[in-house]
Order: C-alpha cells, then structure tokens, then sequence
C-alpha cells in the first residue's frame, strides 16, 4: 500500500509538472496576419487618441489587413504595419524593428531650426555642462542665465538644474532653452520644473483609457507641480520652445506657463502629449502608443496643435549660419525687459537649508 | 464578441456540479472509535522552490515563466472530526520567455497569497485513510514589472488580484507511526478580481476596478500534496507539492500556473 501510494504521489507530481505549462498554453503564432491584428487589436483596445486624431481605426483594418496577410517577408509586414500606424499621426506611435524606429515623423519638427553651436559660441561664452551631464548652462547676459535642457530622460536631471542654479547665483533672470526635446520623462519634467515654482499649481488634467470601447477613459486628475529641489529660482524666467519640443518636453511646457514668472519664447511645440506605452510581439518586434489624453488646466486638448508660445520668434537656418538666434534673440530681449529694477529679484533665489 | 462569451456556459456548471457530487458522495460516516489523526494546534514555516509560467495577454502575448524562491507560513487546527488550516505565502523571481535575449525581454514577477482551508472529515473518521470536503477561501495578489526589449528600455508594472471561494475535497492517509500523506483539490466558484485595465499607472487615477467574475470568466483549480513526519511530541517535518492554475477569459486574458515544492517544519500541541 505504501509503495503504490508513492508511486502515486510521484507520478501526480510529474503529471502536473507537465501541466503547468498546458494549462497556459502556447505562445501565439508569428504569421503575418497574427501579428497584424495583434497591433491592431491592442490600440484598438488601448490607444487614447482615435477622437482626437480623428481617425476611423475600423476602416485602417479594413485597408491594410489584406495587404499584411500578403506581405511575404518581415521588411514588407513591418513596412504595412508602420504606414497604418502612421495614418494617426502621432509621433508617440511606432513600430520598432531590429533598432529600427518605424512610423509617422512630423516634418515641422525635424525642420525646426536650432543650432546649439551658435548659442555656444555667440551667446553663451561660459557654457558648461552639469555634474550629471544631462544639461548645459551659463550666461547668455551678465546677470541673466541660461540652461539648455536636451532630453528628459536622464534620472539625475532634477540634481543637475539644483547644480546649475546653485553655480549660476545671483541671477536676476533664466532662459531656459528647450528647443530639439523630444520629451524623457514626465516625472523628470515636473521635477525640473518643480524648481521655479512659487506654490502647487495644477498645469494640465489627463485621462487614461481604461476600457476597451474607444471612449472608455477615467475622470480628469490634476496634474501638479509644487516647489522642490536644493535650490530654486522664481524669478522671470524665459522658456524657448519650437517644433521640435514634445511629449515630456511638453509637460514641462505646460507646467512651467502654469507659473506667474514665466514666458514662453519661440514657436508652437509639437502637439505631441500622449503617455506613450509599450508592447511587444511574437516576433520580438516591439510598438508603443499612447494612453492618455492630457488637458491643459484650462481643459483644452493640445494634441495635434502644440502649446503656442507668449512671444513668438522663428529661428531660421540662414541666420544661424550668420551666427545669429532670433529665439534667443527674443528670449534675452524678454528676459531682459522682465529684469527688478535693481538687485536680484526679491527672493527670486531661494536655497533650501541644509539638513542639520 | 468577448472571449469569454465564446466559452459555454455549460462547462463551469458542470465542474461546479461535479465538485458539489463529490462532496455529497464524501458524506459523514458517523463512525467513531479511535483516532489516528492527532487532534491539536500547530505553527509551520516553510522555504521552497516556485515554478511560474503565466501569460499576462496586457503586457505581453507570450509565456513567461521560470523558477523563485517561496517562503511561507501557517496555522493548522486539526481535530478527528476535521482541520482548519490559514496559510499564507510569497514567492517572486526573473521569468523570460522564447523571445528573452541577453535578459529582454523579461519580467519581475512577485506573488503572495493568503488562504484558509476548512475540512470536515466525511469519511473513514476512526481508520487510517479518512476523506475530507470544505471550502477553501483564498485572497491572491500577482504583479510583475515588464522590461520590454524596445530602443528606450521601458518597463510597465502589472497587476492581479482575485479572491476566490473554492469548495474542496481531502484525501489523508496515515502512513507507519506518525506520518500523513494527503492530498486536497478545491476548485473555484465564487471569485472576484481586481485588474487595472492596464498598468498600474491607471491605480492611482482610477482605483482598482474589482468586478465578480463568473465560472465561464475565471477559473482557479488547486491541488496540493503533502507528507507530514512527526518529529519528536511537538515537531512536524513535511515536503509538499502545490499546482495551482487560474485563468481569466475577458478582454484582459491572463492565464498563470504556479508550482511549488516546499519542505516545513511544524510546531504544536
């Protein structure tokens, strides 16, 4: 009875080892048509934007699924699958193949004019780059100063405008030059911003989708920005801004006008806001889409349109390769103009007390 | 047309039913006389090893699995008329999948679990084999952290909850002086889950969406195998198997099947 009873026991546990696996089944198929639906299918089910963008995502299906199902080899699936992802126009959706980023590029941004070698040899004599290498600043006047921030996605970038206001004092103004962001981080763009803030302000309100029909999303949630940081500066600042600025880069856009001190400087940004999230297939292929719809605190949507600038001023290549910024130009001129009389502005920076 | 609507309903039915008729079957002998099944109280600690394979269809179509560390604890009541056992567990590790290079993609997967057991001795209440049948209440939490294999990285956190009432069926069998094998089944036909619609981001918007599910929607059936040795009056040595497969058909599939091999030492009257 004890033996049959272990022999029992041992062929149940080698049954069900077996089963585990069964019992989640198999991974999905790479045919062509299989992965062309599993894109399709999951924007379908997650993408926040089809209103927005105006697209019937139905009738894209009905356009490209034939011509997936007869694409023979992974150049020409990928090459279908990308053009339907770029028939919405969004910058935040692509396919990305083998290091290859596939999808819609928005040519108002790739031509936005911006040389950072002019800024550095006409403007901004002193320019260094931060501790943390996720930014450059100096002077771009005697008493005004000047960061440029590349991308958003550095983790230590919050630390590094802490460094650069701190090696920057006494200012009296700040230009901070956002132009070629194409975004990082939300969470690290409020954290820099949280670094001109006078108080909490809400700046936008987003919605996620959550639901698989297309006008599922959850009710609007604020979107703060409070003061943090080492050291702040809440005196007149200067944001410049072109095409090229999106997605977190926009986010810091929209919190930075949210603050009493600030104008924006430049052109429109890219209109690009969505929260992008990421999947992957079969294959190893990977996409990503947005999720959310972010409102300005005003409740408008900018997707598609781009934060408009309070001062606008175009740069453009033949001057630049006079050595002349026409955005940096008017940036100083406002910055200038916005200057205390005397002084620097009154409490304008302010050190957090170290901890004792 | 949702998945779950192109299952038929019959089939949940029909496995409640067939749990139902075991339990009647498993009916009360009455039968009193000596007991060899210790009555008393004890404590148990165990390690192990998790074998995890699950398929969360939000973060990934793919299987991912791979083996984890599992600790665990436990109270067991145990009388001749029956044994009323909490247990509570976690276990978290790496899981890749088929397309898993260099480490992406891959997963971060973490578990826990707590879940009471009550048995009622239906039959063989003075021999040495006796069989049980009760409820099994179970409260689990599943969230894993996605690194996709994308340009930049990124990574999404994952997650799901469901509590279940399961009713069960025992089987213990008293081996040579002081060993127990025994062996429980329970198979869920009460469950709610709880599942942001996607990442985690949405918990803070939204709060978790917890919804009833039904037997065509979520299906969890458990089985666990164990033999107990007394070791000294008050001590407890056993080795246990545990599968348990859950599966989830709505717009959000998730399948998992957790296997785990643990050795525990018990405490007790």
């Amino acid at each position: 009875m004890r033996a049959a009873l272990r022999r029992a026991a041992a062929a149940s546990v080698v049954l069900c080892c077996a089963c585990a696996g069964v019992a989640v089944g198999p991974d999905p198929g790479t045919g062509s048509s299989e992965l062309f639906e599993r894109v399709w299918r999951d924007l379908d089910r997650h993408y926040s934007l089809f209103a927005v963008r105006g697209v019937d995502w139905d009738s894209l299906h009905a356009a490209y699924a034939a011509r997936a199902a007869r694409a023979y080899d992974d150049w020409i699936l990928a090459t279908t699958i990308s053009r339907m992802l770029a028939e919405l126009k969004d910058v935040h959706v692509n396919l990305f193949v083998n290091g290859l980023v596939m999808g819609y590029s928005d040519p108002r941004a790739a031509a936005a004019p911006f040389d950072r070698w002019v800024v550095r040899g006409t403007y901004v004599p002193d320019m260094r780059v931060a501790p943390g290498r996720t930014l450059e600043y100096g002077h771009v006047a005697s008493d005004v100063g000047y960061v440029r921030i590349p991308s958003f996605g550095p983790s230590g970038l919050a630390d590094d405008v802490d460094a650069a206001l701190a090696d920057l004092a006494p200012l009296r103004a700040l230009v901070v030059d956002l132009r070629l962001n194409s975004g990082g981080v939300s969470q690290h763009a409020v954290a820099a911003a949280a670094r001109f803030a006078d108080r909490e302000r809400t700046f936008a309100y987003v919605r996620y989708r959550d639901g698989p029909r297309r006008d599922d999303f959850t009710p609007r949630s604020a979107v703060t920005v409070a003061p943090a940081g080492a050291s702040r500066f809440t005196g007149p600042v200067v944001v410049a801004v072109n095409r090229s600025v999106m997605s977190a880069a926009e986010h810091f856009v929209l919190a930075m006008d949210a603050l009493p001190a600030v104008t924006l400087v430049g052109d429109t940004t890219a209109g690009a806001l969505g929260s992008p999230l990421t999947r992957e297939l079969p294959n190893g292929w990977t996409y990503r889409f947005p999720q959310w719809i972010e409102y300005t605190a005003g409740g408008e949507c900018l997707e598609g349109v781009g934060i408009a600038p309070d001062v606008v001023a175009l740069a453009s290549n033949s001057e630049l390769g006079r050595g002349k910024d026409a955005v940096l130009d008017s940036a100083l001129a406002v910055a200038l103009r916005a200057l205390p009389a005397r002084g620097p502005a009154a409490g304008a920076l302010a050190r957090a007390r170290p901890p004792r | 047309m949702g998945p779950a609507a192109t299952h038929c309903r019959c089939g949940g039915a029909a496995r409640l039913l067939a749990t139902l008729a075991v339990a009647a079957w498993l009916r009360p002998s009455g039968a009193g006389g000596q007991e060899p099944f210790a009555a008393g109280r004890s404590w148990e600690v165990g390690v192990g090893v998790a074998g995890i394979v699950h398929r969360d269809d939000v973060a990934s179509p793919m299987r991912y699995g791979g083996w984890a560390p599992l600790g665990q604890v436990g109270y067991r009541r145990e009388g001749p008329s029956g044994s009323l056992e909490v247990r509570a567990g976690a276990t978290g590790g790496n899981l890749t999948s088929a397309i898993t290079e260099e480490g992406l993609p891959r997963q971060s997967a973490l578990r826990g679990w707590v879940e009471a057991e009550y048995l009622r001795v239906v039959r063989g209440r003075s021999g040495r084999t006796r069989l049980l049948a009760g409820a099994e209440c179970r409260l689990a939490a599943s969230t894993h952290r996605h690194y996709y294999a994308d340009p930049g990285r990124s990574g999404a956190r994952f997650a799901f909850l469901s509590a279940a009432l399961a009713p069960a069926a025992g089987f213990e069998h008293r081996v040579g002086s002081g060993g127990v094998l025994s062996a429980h089944l329970s198979v869920a036909a009460l469950a709610v889950v709880g599942r942001p619609y996607s990442d985690v981001r949405l918990l803070a918007r939204s709060g978790l969406p917890v919804r009833a599910v039904t037997l065509d929607g979520y299906r969890a059936v458990g089985l666990a195998a164990r033999y107990a040795v007394r070791v000294g009056r008050r001590a407890r040595l056993s080795i246990g198997y545990r599968l348990r497969v859950e599966r989830l058909d709505d717009a959000q599939p998730y399948r998992a099947a957790t296997q785990s091999a643990t050795l525990a030492a018990a405490l007790g009257t």
